[in-house]
């Protein structure tokens, strides 16, 4: 693809373009003065909301407030707790024997995880699913989803949520450690965020955190047992766990790509960018370029060489770097490993399908089976 | 004097240090961070903390 068309554009529903080598996506990324985000990572024109829709300088008072509750260390701190909710996940179904993993595990797993991280109850947060699931869908139409301001059932369960936290914290209750009591109680620069605010985050980390690891945890668990001869390498040598989540994360990104908007009229390849046009950053291209990573740039190796595995796109690069990386890797290393302990011989017994959304790849279903002790 | 480093093993290549603290930190061509102040004194210690807390890889210390 990069080869023949390294600069693609399209016309539907209005001119876009799309960057597939990996050189153009680090060069995109990199200017993010002129590459901007105002517009939104999707294709439609968003503005408003937190993080991903925000430039410099205001951008940063998104992260730094963020990463008072979401800190890597913080995150990475929460290894025992998600050993332990994967294993009591795993102790549901363990005794089936067959089953579709995407259902039974890897669509909890983060949700289980975000729920506790950011104070929510899982029940209402398995429930909220469709609604993040249709953010990403393509018959979603742009705009519709994820508008803390509209009365929806995820903003009318955050707001009760927001005014019971107000309401403990005025009455100098102790609030719960997790990131809601964070939004709900921070200060930065001397500002404080309101409801609409707390809402937009906690919508945001909801989405961004839920489907992406679902297909990290999907894609590598697949790919590993298509691959028996790298399966018995990782279960012989554990310490190769967490190449083998990077090679994943290379291999087959969970988000194929996402946009950027141009401030002024610009060059790409020879063509003329005319001013706030949308251009897509294909991470899932980027991470297969034969230029960049040699010939074997298709084959999925849990061997191949860390120092040159960990630059990957699946995270994105640079400023909106993703905030959620060192949660995902973990939990996907923790359920990899969970999975392939407790779950012996574990085999397909079909062809997985294929996820609709156009912006994500991964898998849909994962039909296996499992010997029972 | 506290020194400022990167491990560059454990770096992911965020870009991250560069952008927070183009003071202490910064991108070569190839997208890999270097120290541009490693002995940082002043409000920049607390600029290398800021960095140092929001590494998404743990990659960066100030080592005495
Ligand atoms: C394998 C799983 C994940 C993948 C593949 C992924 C991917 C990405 C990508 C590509 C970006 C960059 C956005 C851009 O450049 O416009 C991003 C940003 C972000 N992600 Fe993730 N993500 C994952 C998991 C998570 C989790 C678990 C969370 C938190 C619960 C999270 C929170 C965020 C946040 C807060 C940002 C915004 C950063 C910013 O705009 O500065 N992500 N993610
Ligand atoms: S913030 Fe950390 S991971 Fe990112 S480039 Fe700097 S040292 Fe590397």
């Amino acid at each position: 693809m990069q080869r023949e068309c390294p600069f693609a554009h399209t016309s539907k529903p209005f001119d876009w373009y799309a960057v597939t080598r990996e050189a153009d996506v680090a060069a995109l990324l990199k200017d993010w003065d002129l590459w901007t985000s105002f517009s939104g990572p999707g294709l439609a024109h968003q503005t408003g909301g937190v993080l991903v829709t925000v430039d410099p300088p205001e951008h940063l008072f998104d992260r730094r407030l963020i990463n008072q509750a979401f800190s890597p260390a913080q995150l990475l701190a929460m290894e025992d707790d998600i050993t332990a909710l994967i294993g009591e996940l795993i102790d549901r179904f363990v005794a089936d024997g067959q089953g579709d993993l995407v259902q039974l595990f890897t669509v909890p797993v983060p949700l289980i995880v975000i729920s506790r991280l950011l104070g929510l109850d899982e029940d209402q947060v398995t429930q909220m699913r469709p609604l993040a699931d249709a953010v990403i869908h393509p018959n979603t139409p742009p705009g519709k989803i994820d508008r803390p301001q509209e009365d929806t059932p995820q903003t009318r369960y955050f707001k009760q949520m927001i005014d019971q936290r107000r309401d403990m914290h005025s009455k100098g209750e102790t609030l719960p450690d997790d990131v809601l009591t964070t939004l709900v109680t921070a200060e930065l620069d001397g500002r404080r965020l309101n409801d609409v605010e707390v809402m937009g985050f906690m919508g945001f980390l909801y989405i961004a955190g839920s489907q992406t690891t679902t297909q990290l945890i999907g894609n590598l668990i697949y790919r590993l047992l298509q691959h028996p001869e790298q399966l018995d390498l990782l279960i012989n040598d554990w310490s190769l766990l967490p190449n083998a989540v990077e090679e994943s994360l290379r291999f087959d990104s969970p988000v194929n790509g996402l946009f950027r908007t141009n401030t002024r009229e610009t060059e790409v390849h020879g063509v003329t960018i005319p001013e706030d046009t949308k251009v897509i950053c294909m991470f899932g291209a980027a991470n297969i370029d034969p230029q960049f990573w040699g010939e074997d740039a298709g084959e999925f190796n849990i061997r191949r060489n860390p120092q040159l595995t960990k630059r990957h796109y699946a995270f994105g690069k640079g400023i909106h770097y993703c905030m959620g990386a060192p949660l995902a890797r973990l939990e996907a290393r923790v359920a990899v490993k969970a999975i392939f302990e407790r779950l012996p011989n574990l085999r397909l017994t079909g062809e997985p399908k294929e996820i609709a959304a156009h912006v994500m790849h991964g898998v849909d279903s994962l039909p296996v089976a499992w010997d029972i002790a | 004097m506290a020194k400022l480093v990167i491990d560059l093993h454990k770096c992911l290549n965020s870009g991250q240090c560069a952008y927070l603290q183009p003071e202490l930190f910064a991108l070569n061509d190839d997208g890999e961070p270097r120290v541009v102040d490693s002995a940082p004194t002043g409000d920049l210690i607390a600029k290398a903390n800021d960095a140092i807390t929001m590494c998404p890889a743990q990659a960066i210390s100030l080592e005495d």
